[in-house]
């Protein structure tokens, strides 16, 4: 196949998904406010009450909301995928493009990485909003900032491959919620520092270092926050980029073999 | 006339038994789902929490988690139910059935909050093995404990026949997770009481009175926890069944204009 025609085709393919998911953007975008705006608030206003006596755990929290939106986005993307492949079959169309199959899958993770940043690009703008001067923006080391969201977007894509090539059918789609993503989002640092629960349990934090949710969190937190109380930047990012290609590896070989791709 | 109600009667029963059976062929992979989220919660809020400062514990947050289950329970039938409105329409055969159609949709709500309610009168007890010598419950009430999980399960069951209602595919059910189910749940104080919002801002705590989850929350740590932390239980109690009405009305007429029934 001429590779000129090979990224001509994904790039259409990209595309015309892009173009697809902008007609929705809007709809996700504000159930990505309402849910970070709501859990936000909580956390500014009524958590100091209960004894949270750090100042930048609003910003924390807000960090947090807006790195783990991709997971929240993963399901809408596989129930995409799944609705696709138990109704109008069009990956079978897309298959059968001049294409290899694997450039396929990836095309789909580069897709879900797409919806799940543009859909949480709001999170920020609204949490400044509801912190105002408790989130300075310059302090944000912006470089770092936006490489980690799209290194952690990507990193969902890949996962979203991965896991919509082990679910069955939409139904299966609750497991998923309780099975795979609570247990990635509660142990992976949403509400605290791995440094911490190293310091609280250093047994489940070692096992949680394959987690790569913590890496997800701690990285995106070190580019606003004192780098000290986090992983390195650059490990976690090393670490996300590992936990793509395996992810997509893996997920594309299943894939292939569920739709008996050549 | 006493014939037709008394047949309608046993097929609106033969239906719940049917469904009770669908329960009992998934009850464990539905109580691993919820050993899950229990079990996490737990971990999270006992022993890693505290070290941010919380000053709430895992006793607490148990009780939350018993209401939290019999409100994303729902979502389980809701997402197999949108699901099978999308494509089988399975419901249709249940439509013919000699049983009027707001019968047959009541029973789905019913079903629902049976469902929900085997679901989270298993969460205390397995915290409390869990987690034995942490947990303490000296105001324990245990009939004031059935009779909010039932008047709870009641109204989620309800409530789950509006959220069929005002889905339109399975593609949007995430829109529902995020933009009603989660605003809803994390408003209605999972991890706070009325009480402590009314200090914070009075005006929240007042919008929030018409947050039928937050008597939920405050009715079932009336029932477990001191009494005066929370809102008074038997209103709790007559609010959710308040609100249970219009959920119930609103559902069945628009699900009988989605499905022409009669």
């Amino acid at each position: 196949m001429n590779n000129k025609n090979i990224y001509q085709t994904f790039y259409a393919l990209l595309l015309k998904d892009i173009a697809i998911y902008n007609k929705r953007w809007i709809y996700r975008a504000i159930d990505a406010l309402v849910w970070s705006g709501s859990s936000l608030m909580i956390t500014h206003h009524i958590m100091p009450l209960f004894g949270v006596t750090d100042p930048n755990y609003g910003i924390f929290i807000l960090l947090g909301n807006f790195a783990i939106w991709g997971l929240f986005e993963m399901l809408t993307s596989i129930a995409m995928f799944l609705g696709d492949l138990q109704g109008d079959k069009s990956i079978f169309y897309y298959v059968s493009l001049p294409l290899p199959s694997y450039m396929i899958f990836i095309e789909q993770a580069l897709a879900s990485a797409y919806r799940s940043m543009a859909s949480s690009l709001l999170i920020l703008p609204m949490g400044k909003l509801i912190l105002g001067d408790t989130l300075v923006l310059s302090s944000i080391n912006w470089p770092y900032f936006i490489f980690a969201f799209i290194m952690i977007n990507i990193f969902y894509g890949f996962l979203t491959i991965l896991v919509a090539s082990y679910v069955k059918n939409l139904p299966a789609l609750t497991m998923v919620r309780s099975r795979i993503m609570f247990p990635l989002w509660f142990l992976g640092g949403f509400q605290f520092p791995w440094k911490m629960l190293y310091g609280v349990a250093p047994k489940i934090a070692l096992m949680s270092l394959c987690n790569p949710i913590i890496y997800v969190m701690d990285g995106i937190r070190s580019t606003v926050l004192p780098t000290e109380q986090y992983l390195p930047f650059w490990n976690c990012m090393g670490v996300l980029i590992f936990f793509s290609i395996i992810c997509g590896y893996v997920g594309t070989q299943k894939l292939k073999r569920r739709l008996d791709c050549i | 006339m006493f014939q037709t109600i008394f047949l309608e009667l046993n097929v609106f029963l033969k239906l719940l038994k049917r469904d009770l059976k669908i329960f009992s062929n998934n009850a464990i992979d539905n109580y691993i789902n919820t050993m899950c989220w229990v079990l996490l919660s737990l971990i999270v809020y006992q022993f890693i929490m505290p070290k941010m400062g919380l000053n709430f514990k895992g006793d607490f947050l148990l009780v939350s988690c018993v209401i939290s289950k019999t409100f994303f329970g729902i979502m389980d039938n809701v997402t197999n139910i949108v699901a099978d409105l999308g494509e089988n329409k399975t419901i249709s055969y249940d439509m013919t059935l000699p049983i009027s159609h707001t019968l047959l949709f009541i029973k789905i709500a019913i079903s629902n909050a049976i469902y929900t309610c085997l679901l989270s009168l298993l969460v205390l007890p397995m915290g409390k093995l869990l987690l034995w010598n942490y947990l303490h419950f000296p105001h324990f009430n245990i009939i004031k404990f059935f009779i909010i999980i039932f008047v709870s399960s009641l109204f989620s069951g309800f409530f789950s026949l509006f959220i069929i209602s005002i889905t339109k595919s399975i593609m949007h059910i995430e829109d529902i997770w995020s933009g009603i189910i989660h605003p809803l749940f994390a408003l209605g104080g999972f991890n706070f009481t009325w009480k402590v919002m009314l200090t914070v801002s009075p005006f929240l705590a007042y919008v929030n009175l018409f947050n039928p989850v937050m008597y939920m929350f405050e009715g079932m740590r009336g029932a477990t926890l001191d009494p005066t932390l929370s809102l008074p239980f038997w209103t709790c109690i007559t609010m959710l069944i308040l609100f249970s009405v219009p959920m119930g009305y609103i559902g069945v007429y628009l699900l009988k204009k989605r499905l022409d029934a009669i």
